[in-house]
């Protein structure tokens, strides 16, 4: 039986260019964290090892080994980009521990040492272009951090376009943590294009949103209601900082704070309690929290914090969590998830304007995607919004 | 530009030679994840079902006479798992004519790219043979060719730019290489591409 203390790593920047993201994440392990160690249903409690590698590649190797080699830890919460995930699945591997990652990515990975919770391509850009190519044109733009998640989701992006006869007018990438958007402004300006798919990470997507919000004074076809931007990272996290200029914007989530569930509503009441009114909830702070009440659960259930017990105990799991009900798939290792798209309205929250009736199941590598089906669907729905239009 | 579409392998059956172990049971849970289905022979691979549509191979332990085709010449992309650096077993596993290779102990990271890599390289490999073989039928014609164009030359009185002209011209109309028609031109067929004021006698070939 597992009790005393059980060390878990948190690896999370709550430094450098995407630090709100960061904090959120922090945040959400703290509040599970508190409530695991509160109750008395658990023999045991979590002693957290938190280190900040401060969005510094250089630092992921060397914090995750001292935490898994020198403290004891069989698991990490952590990491938020995938170059953070791939630079440490080897060390996670070689310590047969468990690394719990909650964000959205790319997808086309499946690590036994890794538990996804967050959205993967079928549960983030799938859906979401589902929604917008038929409401919003077919001329699409791409924009990006010079990485992979960028990288690779355009590039799922640009085969949905293609697939639905749609046209992709321009791809452009900035460095990390680059603020210089002038050029791709004027761009995008030039491609007339129908949106703008965002995947430009933290403060170049800050001003990359401001610079829309700045074109649409002179030129109204940059009014969020003519040519949106859209996201699949964008949340509630990052809305404070960017203020105005994210109203308008189009973002898939598989949790809102907005949302009206019994579920959510309370657990927006616990992140008051605990961070104060103030508090941005997200998807972020969200999912960190899940993965804890996970871990927790799995802990419990088959009395060790070994991974392979967690493992197979943490695929028997239906959890009640904010999200509703969750489930980790065993023969993907990421959870079944409800994406929803919302946009953000002037008092700078999320309004749902589609939701997934159902969780559907990670497809990590789009197994059962097919592109022409996906253009097929597109262009009839788009028949059905000319003559709701008519 | 179009975009590279993402490789889809639902449905494709694997062969896996190797010893049924723990690592090769990731490889197979690895490839369900793909939509892949694998079957494990091994010491000897009695015969390839059509349906099979790649094969892994243990690169350490394989021998000549694993495989039930001709040594090189693998009717479907073949990865090798590999331990073993040693130089005889690296021009052992190359000599059965691999597309990709994987690492052993063999680890989720990796599976993936192995299948595009080797299902991308056998294609074109296919594809490369098949046009290496139409190139090689072109040059073994060739003396045909030549051998037409001094015929047509002198039947028509052309010089050889003109006399080339005809045949390729001729050999459009047909759909057929210049060389495959010269190979079945005669004199009759020659002269009935030319205007009849210019013929003179040819080829000598009835």
């Amino acid at each position: 039986m597992a009790s005393g203390e059980i060390p878990l790593g948190i690896l999370y920047s709550v430094t450098g260019t995407y630090s709100l993201i960061g904090q959120a994440c922090l945040d959400g392990v703290r509040l599970g964290l508190e409530e695991v160690n509160r109750d008395p249903r658990y023999p045991f409690s979590f002693r957290p090892e938190i280190e900040d590698p401060g969005a510094n590649i250089d630092h992921y190797l060397a914090f995750s080994e001292a935490m898994l080699r020198e403290r004891g830890c069989r698991h990490i919460i952590g990491t938020i980009t995938s170059i953070g995930r791939k630079e440490i699945i080897p060390i996670i591997e070689k310590y047969d521990a468990l690394l719990w990652y909650m964000c959205p990515y790319e997808g086309f990975e499946c690590c036994e040492n890794v538990i996804y919770t967050g959205a993967c391509p079928n549960q983030h850009i799938v859906p979401l272009f589902r929604y917008l190519l038929p409401r919003y044109g077919k001329r699409v733009y791409l924009v990006g951090s010079n990485y992979i998640w960028g990288w690779e989701t355009n590039r799922t992006a640009r085969e949905l376009v293609q697939a639905s006869g749609g046209e992709v007018v321009g791809e452009r990438y900035l460095a990390f943590a680059s603020q210089d958007v002038a050029r791709l402004i004027e761009d995008i300006r030039e491609q007339r294009a129908d949106f703008v798919l965002n995947n430009l990470v933290g403060t170049s997507s800050y001003a990359f949103l401001s610079a829309c919000h700045e074109a649409a004074r002179s030129d109204p076809s940059f009014a969020p209601e003519s040519r949106p931007v859209v996201s699949c990272n964008l949340t509630e996290a990052e809305l404070d900082s960017i203020g105005p200029a994210a109203t308008g914007l189009i973002s898939t989530a598989i949790y809102f704070d907005s949302l009206e569930s019994p579920e959510s509503l309370a657990f927006r009441r616990r992140v008051e309690a605990r961070f104060g009114a103030a508090r941005r909830n997200s998807v972020y702070l969200v999912n960190a929290y899940i993965a804890v009440k996970l871990l927790a659960e799995a802990i419990l259930a088959c009395g060790s914090d070994e991974s392979e017990a967690v493992k197979k105990a943490l695929f028997e799991l239906v959890l009640e969590t904010p999200l509703g009900t969750t489930r980790i798939d065993s023969a993907t290792n990421h959870a079944a998830l409800r994406p929803y798209i919302g946009r953000v309205a002037a008092d700078s929250s999320f309004k749902v304007v589609e939701a997934t009736p159902q969780p559907i199941a990670a497809d990590p590598y789009l197994v059962d995607f097919d592109a022409r089906d996906f253009g097929a669907e597109v262009n009839r729905r788009s028949a059905m919004q000319l003559r709701v239009v008519k | 530009m179009t975009a590279f579409r993402t490789p889809n392998f639902r449905g494709w059956q694997v062969v896996v030679l190797h010893r049924e172990d723990a690592g090769m049971r990731r490889l197979a849970r690895q490839l369900e994840r793909f939509g892949v289905t694998c079957r494990f022979a091994w010491p000897k691979l009695e015969s390839l079902d059509p349906a099979v549509k790649a094969v892994f191979f243990d690169g350490d332990s394989g021998y000549d006479g694993l495989f039930p085709w001709q040594a090189g010449q693998p009717p479907v992309p073949l990865i090798a798992l590999m331990r073993s650096e040693a130089p005889g077993r690296l021009e052992w596993v190359l000599a059965q004519g691999i597309c990709s290779h994987l690492v052993k102990p063999v680890q989720s990271t990796g599976v993936y790219s192995a299948l595009v890599l080797a299902s991308h390289s056998f294609a074109q490999a296919q594809e490369q043979e098949a046009r290496i073989a139409a190139l090689k039928t072109r040059l073994r014609l060739r003396p045909e060719v030549i051998r037409t164009v001094l015929a047509v030359m002198r039947l028509g009185v052309f010089d050889e730019d003109k006399a080339y002209a005809c045949i390729r011209a001729a050999a459009m109309e047909r759909r057929m290489t210049v060389e495959a028609f010269c190979a079945t031109a005669d004199d009759v067929s020659l002269r009935a591409l030319l205007p009849r004021r210019r013929q003179s006698s040819g080829l000598g070939r009835a």
